[in-house]
């Protein structure tokens, strides 16, 4: 059941119809059912694997903050952490790993026995794991207290806003809303509808129309000249942002109806003027499990030059083995860790004032940009070997007119809605408007048409509706 | 106290929250139906389907690609519509006639028909060509067709209430040309001879059928032309000699059908423009489709050979 289907918006009704109307000591178990339907619509057996992680991390998290004995609650806590990346290693990274080595072990004229499996990933298994992970961790470090319902646990793992695709809470931040008494207001279900629209209109105007697009140009980028394959990666710029952002929105939307809160994840991070302002911005709730549980145990940045180039490296390296199996996500995490390295050699030559220039500002706008760009070539590209032609061809190969595709008219429609995306989020800057939440100097009925409008973009420009690209992490 | 206070305060809130949802459905619903008014106002202008006692061109990609409306206008000094959609099958250029026809009852002065050797198979040609009709769905003979055609229920009534998921880009852009008076349709790029002789060695070519129920689809249209006082002209628009040659005995059965419906009903002709254009293969983009210069040429060729076919006009 994917956002962008009506069936999503019926069930969406559905809940928020029967929660409000429900008693409130039904509510948590009714979500908790509603949350499951949602994921058996992928896959009924993969339910039971979700199951397992909740089980097992609620009874470590009880484990852990039932003795005193440091040694007791650092074992339940190991092994909490063991199992649980352990079936996301095996589900995830096995034939990955397994793959890897037998091509070394056959480039070295070696047998290798282990067989290639028919692993079926689950889906959104990166998301949930991490979400449920953080609870025994938050509870071993005193940041949460032990939950004595397993049901409101359990809900907070699964809540199918936010299940597939984060963002990824915390229980510090999530778990204690499924004990508030929630009344229906009205004022909160027409935020979460308008940021609902707007995430649609990302997804299914923007993005899918862009894919259409990229995925012909990626599909044989040797074909292509260096003018085609940058429009491409420009385009899958655009593409992937709102594509993702567009499932946060479509999360943080139809959390809010039912008067839950999940946290912002992006954040204009296409205007971000340094690496670690983009990263501030970009998928913040995945950044700030990173940081809390790899960055900072790692000693952070508080920490002598060496060790902070080792920590960047492991938690960059992570992260891009986090979004997919394959050397191309470890090349993208790798050059995002490179940049950190470049940027604090650059700010240690000139460092950043306090109020940098409007020069400046827009020079480090420009790099910063480019630089994600150039990272994205690896996220997108099938192969390491198809991302080196990308990048080869852009770098030397940029003289012609790029190739608009089969339809010239759709093309400009696609640059011209980038222009749209572009000129909303200057917009946003300049505080002239949100779409989160915060007060807004535009007045009521101008937002509403404004929505209405959008609601005629989908309409008329929509693509076919495809699934979001971070499913498959 | 404080109940009936919370009340009416839940209440306000509620009134508010309608009074916004009826605000965003008024201001919905009249973009939706406003913008289809202006983009219809283009698709007709584009096909011509506000021009009475015309020569309606009607037919599928190779027309669009192969005959300059403009010049033959020109050349015919007559009204001429282009009715014609890339990958429109058969049944879909059948339909685009009786839809003229419908908007015009007294008919165009003739249809030139685009015919081509696959034009009774029906593979290989887009499933989804319905969807070109969408806009004109509130035409009766229109919308039987698309609850025919519809690939699901849902997509049938989104159209009926939404106008604006009527169209896709193909259409916009149709719509948007016919605004702005932009009839040109020319393509560049040159028929490669040897590429088609590969794909026809890996089996990649679209093979020629003849499905007898369309070939009697096509008869029942030809004879309800006949009988409404149509005239129709069976027009070959040229494609390459390499490509007609692919599977002769198919090609040449197919020709002979298309003589036969010109002998059997008085108000139908055949003209026939492969040669001598066919083998001159600087003309093609493709293996099916003229280039801007073939389609020059092509264009005035139907011209001084379509005028004296053409009844006297009205």
């Amino acid at each position: 059941m994917l956002f962008n289907s009506w069936e999503y918006i019926l069930f969406l009704a559905v809940v928020v119809g029967i929660y409000f109307t429900a008693p409130f000591r039904w509510r948590v178990p009714f979500l908790l059912v509603a949350s499951y339907f949602f994921y058996m619509q992928w896959s009924w057996k993969l339910a039971f694997l979700i199951g397992f992680v909740t089980l097992f991390n609620f009874e470590a998290g009880r484990r852990i903050a039932q003795t005193e004995d440091r040694f007791t609650r650092r074992a339940w806590l190991w092994f909490a952490c063991v199992v649980s990346l352990g079936i996301l290693g095996f589900f995830k990274y096995f034939n990955f790993f397994n793959d890897s080595f037998r091509t070394i072990f056959e480039m070295a004229n070696m047998t290798y026995m282990v067989p290639h499996l028919d692993i079926i990933l689950p889906v959104g298994i990166s998301f949930f794991t991490f979400q449920a992970l953080s609870y025994p961790i938050d509870v071993y470090r005193g940041a949460h207290g032990p939950e004595r319902s397993v049901m409101r646990f359990s809900t907070y793992v699964v809540f199918f806003p936010q299940l597939i695709a984060g963002p990824i809470e915390r229980a510090t931040t999530l778990l204690d809303q499924f004990s508030t008494h929630h009344r229906f207001d009205t004022q909160r279900f027409a935020e979460g509808a308008r940021l609902i629209i707007w995430g649609l209109f990302k997804k299914i105007v923007i993005a899918d129309r862009l894919a259409l697009y990229v995925d012909d140009i990626y599909a044989h980028p040797e074909l292509h000249d260096g003018s085609t394959l940058l429009l491409a990666t420009y385009f899958f710029t655009f593409q992937i942002y709102c594509d993702f952002s567009a499932y946060s929105d479509i999360a943080i939307g139809s959390a809010r109806m039912l008067g839950y809160d999940l946290m912002k994840n992006f954040n204009l991070p296409y205007f971000a003027r340094t690496i670690t302002d983009f990263w501030r911005r970009w998928h913040i709730s995945l950044t700030s499990w990173f940081t809390s549980y790899v960055y900072i145990p790692l000693g952070g940045s508080r920490t002598s030059l060496p060790k902070w180039i080792r920590n960047v490296w492991i938690v960059f390296l992570l992260s891009g083995l986090w979004h997919g199996a394959a050397w191309t996500f470890v090349v993208w995490g790798g050059l995002h860790a490179a940049y950190y390295m470049v940027q604090r050699g650059w700010h240690a030559i000139l460092p950043v004032p306090d109020r940098p220039s409007l020069l400046r500002s827009a020079f480090g706008l420009l790099v910063t940009f480019h630089a994600v760009v150039l990272a994205w070539v690896f996220f997108r590209a099938a192969s390491i070997e198809d991302a080196w032609i990308v990048v080869t061809r852009i770098l030397t190969d940029l003289g012609g007119m790029p190739d608009l595709g089969s339809s010239r008219f759709s093309t400009m429609v696609n640059v011209l809605l980038i222009f749209f995306l572009l000129a909303v989020q200057t917009g946003q800057v300049r505080g002239w408007f949100s779409f989160y939440f915060s007060e807004s100097r535009v007045p009521r009925p101008l937002q509403i048409s404004g929505h209405a409008l959008l609601l005629c973009g989908i309409a008329l420009l929509g693509a076919s509706s495809s699934a979001f690209i971070y499913f498959q992490f | 106290m404080r109940i009936s206070d919370n009340l009416k305060a839940q209440k306000a809130q509620l009134i508010r929250l309608a009074q916004g949802v009826l605000l965003g459905l008024i201001v919905f619903f009249a973009a939706d139906r406003g913008l289809d008014a202006v983009l219809m106002r283009g698709l007709d202008r584009y096909f011509g389907l506000e021009t009475e006692d015309t020569v309606l061109l009607v037919g599928h990609s190779h027309v669009v690609l192969g005959i300059d409306r403009v010049r033959l206008e020109r050349d015919l000094g007559t009204p001429v519509s282009k009715y014609a959609r890339a990958g429109a099958q058969l049944e879909d250029r059948i339909l685009m006639a009786r839809h003229y026809g419908t908007l015009h009852p007294d008919g165009p002065r003739a249809i030139v028909f685009g015919v081509d050797g696959h034009m009774f198979s029906p593979r290989g040609l887009s499933s989804n060509a319905h969807r070109l009709f969408y806009p004109h769905m509130g035409d009766e003979i229109v919308d039987a067709y698309l609850r025919d055609h519809a690939l699901s229920w849902q997509e049938y009534v989104t159209r009926q209430v939404v106008h604006l998921a009527r169209y896709n880009d193909v259409l916009l852009n149709v719509a948007r040309r016919g605004l702005s008076g932009d009839w040109s349709s020319g393509v560049g790029g040159r028929f490669d001879p040897e590429r088609l002789a590969r794909e026809a060695e890996l089996g990649e070519t679209r093979p020629i059928a003849i499905d007898a129920a369309q070939v009697a689809q096509f008869d029942a249209f030809l004879a309800e032309a006949d009988a409404k006082g149509w005239p129709v002209i069976l027009t070959f628009v040229p494609t390459t000699e390499a490509w007609n040659a692919l599977e002769p005995d198919t090609f040449t059965e197919v020709l002979t059908l298309l003589k036969g419906f010109a002998d059997t009903y008085e108000s139908v002709q055949f003209l026939d423009l492969r040669d001598p254009w066919s083998s001159q293969y600087d003309l093609f983009a493709d293996p099916i489709h003229l280039n801007a210069k073939g389609q020059r040429l092509v264009t005035e060729d139907l011209a001084t050979r379509l005028a004296p076919l053409l009844p006297e006009g009205q």
